[in-house]
């Protein structure tokens, strides 16, 4: 049975090469923004008050305080001044001076290019690019992949186990700073991701609300039909030159082509208050604008209605927020004009999904249903 | 605090009927379980599964090396349009008219090729809707989340993007679209930029896909600094169209720059072998495509591992960790039935490369999906031998 004692000493000695691999991390504690200065490393007794003092981790709350109380360009300022110090107790020598020009490069670069910009440019995204000092894990262990130099070639930075304070200090610099920019740029960012953010909750109602689309109307959107693209949907025709990246959200305008619609028209006679119809909006177009989250469509279509009884009659189509109508030629000769208000409902959109078929087999039925009108006429 | 790594699947993900996958049963499942045993057998922090949608920041992310797994779907805009359909042949041939009735036939045949094909149809047939609601699908997820992050006071945001198949043309238009943005533009964007059998230059023009916007480590670049291109040695897909095949030596008017990032080390190469699946599931031959067989990878797992960590592993580290031997543990394929199979697919492989029309004929898109075809049919022939 072992003893406490060289219990206590095999588990000192398990540690060892945990405290080594601690060592090595000084990589990828300065990548996660969070340096320190190893133990057991000889440093100047400031160096680890004037790492914590630069570090965006620690000092966060100073630098957002001082954002506020001086400015952005003040504060910037502020960081290489921190920075600096750091540098100067670090005892580094010229073996860092490809890497340290790089980022004294890029810093001042930077601030020439925000110098100039108030808080509202700030805000609205107006931060010069600062990519250049990306701090990555770099290909070698104990390696960061560092600053790019002013011709454009990123520099390596290495940590040099017996005196990595240099290292870690340049590294912090770059670090908080590129923290303090994407700390000034959330406002910007926000912007953005409530983009993407409305865009998608647009879809949504779109799809729920005003997408209903036949297979062919849809491909017309997408303009799939080559030539008869531009009879099928010649209003989104301009939508298909976009790249999908450079617009977000749904098209704010169709075209209707051979869309079928159900419909109930009042008549309030002795043997009912409605008659069914189908309807078939042969052309016609839509707008989809926003009010919000709201989507609010109107527009309108030249139509067939298909009584239960009697002969097709041609009217047309109008699409509210609210709802459709239509309004069509009288069906009979007599003075009794009952039947030509019709209220629609668009039974291609109560399918779930994108109906296509649905709207093919509307389609198909509508079609037979001409053609069964037509023929007579045709003989 | 913290690391953000983001999964976007490839194609295949929905299911043959277009319904919702019963909970648990959905490609994040697996994808989630794969990841964490490799941030495992790394020795890397346990990743907090945070959702698109969520709202707040899971426990431990004030911790400098936090990791957040943030799975991204888009497959429900394809699902709702299978969904849809009573007729798969009908609806095939609505979508691309140029289709043959035997390429009508190969795509309806069976699930895998329905599930599997016809997101591409659906890509290119309804690309004004399709591509503009996955773009934005993706977009919003991913500025949410990196929106959630910076929130954390005094955080650290890194973000590393594994994309596969599909995906990667999916994720490609979305991180052009954020780079339209110049507080995106001009940020320390992704750090590493992952494709797993890179379909985008199939399915998109030259001058996007090697946009200077995504040339890694450039100035303008939304990636800094890494991308890494993976293939497996067995998997057609990546060679489709052979001459479009993910190179920068096709990056057209970019192409110095992009051959100055190859140079460098800013964009990788990575070849992957065999098929290996999570420890709990079996591999078939068809898996050679599989998002999970690609990222279990030793050289793509050590390379994630590496940007999660946020260091390099040095080779000590590696030895300890040895997972080579790892990974060799985990179910590999094992054909019973003809032990050559995986050597046979391997020359099938190459013959498709090499040995296939050497361009697009007049229209390009049916090249695609016929090769496609192809494709997946051979993958589904060497199971049935396998």
């Amino acid at each position: 049975m072992l003893s406490r004692t060289r219990w206590a000493a095999l588990t000192l000695l398990a540690a060892l090469p945990l405290a080594r691999a601690g060592a090595q991390n000084v990589a990828s504690e300065c990548v996660n923004g969070a340096p320190v200065i190893p133990a057991g490393i000889a440093a100047d007794p400031s160096a680890a008050a004037l790492l914590e003092s630069l570090s965006w981790q620690k000092s966060y709350a100073d630098y957002a305080r001082l954002v506020v109380a001086v400015g952005p360009v003040a504060t910037f300022d502020s960081i290489t001044q921190r920075g600096r110090a750091l540098l100067a107790v670090s005892g580094i020598d010229g073996a860092l001076d490809t890497q340290r020009d790089a980022l004294e490069w890029r810093l001042r670069a930077l601030r020439l290019g925000i110098s100039p910009l108030t808080m509202a440019a700030i805000g609205a995204g107006s931060i010069p690019s600062y990519s250049a000092l990306a701090v990555t894990p770099g290909a070698a262990a104990g390696t960061v992949s560092f600053v790019r130099d002013s011709a454009g070639n990123r520099t390596a930075l290495a940590f040099d186990a017996a005196k990595p304070v240099p290292a870690i200090a340049l590294c912090a610099i770059a670090r908080t700073t590129t923290n303090y920019l994407t700390f000034l740029s959330k406002p910007a960012f926000k912007a953005v991701a409530d983009d993407y953010a409305r865009a998608l909750k647009h879809w949504n109602v779109y799809i729920e609300n005003g997408y209903s689309m036949t297979l062919i109307e849809r491909l017309g959107n997408s303009c799939r039909l080559g030539l008869l693209n531009f009879i099928v949907a010649p209003t989104v025709a301009g939508r298909c030159s976009d790249k999908p990246w450079e617009v977000l959200g749904p098209p704010t305008v169709r075209t209707i082509f051979i869309h079928p619609s159900a419909g109930l028209a009042p008549v309030f006679d002795t043997s009912s208050t409605a008659r069914a119809t189908s309807i078939a909006e042969w052309y016609g177009i839509l707008f989809t604008p926003f009010n919000g989250d709201r989507i609010l469509p109107f527009g309108a279509s030249v139509a067939t209605m298909f009584p239960q009884t009697g002969r097709p009659q041609i009217g047309a189509v109008v699409h509210t927020p609210i709802g459709k109508a239509g309004w069509f030629r009288s069906g009979n000769s007599t003075a009794d004009k009952r039947g030509r208000f019709v209220l629609m409902a668009d039974v291609v959109g109560w399918v779930p999904g994108n109906r296509a078929e649905t709207g093919k087999q509307l389609s198909g039925l509508i079609v037979k249903k001409v053609g069964q009108v037509l023929e007579p006429v045709a003989r | 605090m913290p690391t953000i790594v983001y999964l976007i699947h490839g194609m295949g993900c929905g299911s043959a009927s277009g319904q919702a996958p019963a909970a648990g049963k959905d490609w994040t499942t697996s994808a989630i379980a794969a990841f964490t045993g490799l941030c495992k057998s790394f020795g890397v922090p346990t990743p907090a599964v945070v959702q698109p949608d969520a709202t707040s920041a899971p426990p431990g992310s004030d911790q400098p090396d936090a990791v957040w797994l943030v799975p991204l779907s888009y497959y429900p805009v394809f699902d709702e349009f299978r969904s849809s359909s009573q007729t798969r042949g009908k609806l095939a041939k609505g979508l691309a008219a140029g289709l043959a009735d035997a390429d009508i036939t190969r795509l309806v045949g069976t699930d895998f090729a329905w599930v599997n094909c016809l997101d591409v149809l659906l890509w290119w047939g309804d690309d004004a809707q399709t591509q503009n609601r996955i773009t934005t699908t993706l977009g919003a997820g991913l500025t949410a989340i990196n929106q959630l992050a910076a929130d954390i006071p005094g955080a650290t945001t890194r973000r590393i993007v594994i994309s596969h198949s599909l995906g990667t043309a999916a994720t490609t238009m979305t991180l052009r679209s954020l780079a339209q943005k110049p507080v995106w533009a001009n940020s320390t964007g992704i750090e590493a930029f992952f494709t797993l059998a890179n379909v985008a230059p199939f399915v998109m023009q030259e001058n996007e896909v090697y946009d200077l916007s995504l040339l890694p480590d450039g100035a303008i670049s939304l990636i800094q600094p890494q991308m890494y291109n993976a293939r497996n040695e067995c998997d057609p897909i990546p060679w489709l169209m052979p001459w479009r095949a993910f190179s920068p030596s096709r990056a057209g008017a970019n192409l110095a720059a992009w051959q100055k990032a190859e140079s460098q080390g800013t964009y990788e190469l990575i070849n992957t072998p065999g098929v290996a699946c999570p420890a709990n599931e079996t591999p078939s031959i068809a898996g050679v495509h599989n998002y999970l067989n690609y990222m279990l990878s030793p050289d793509v797992a050590q390379r994630i591992a590496t940007h999660v960590r946020g260091s390099a592993f040095s080779a000590a580290e590696l030895a300890k960790i040895d997972y080579h031997a790892q990974w060799k543990a985990l179910p590999h394929l094992q054909c019973t039935k003809d032990k050559a199979a995986f050597d046979k697919l391997r020359k099938s492989v190459l013959d498709y490369r090499n040995n296939g029309p050497t361009q697009a004929g007049g229209n390009a898109q049916l090249t695609w999906i016929r090769r496609l075809l192809d494709g997946v049919e051979m993958l589904l022939a060497y199971e049935g031998k396998c």
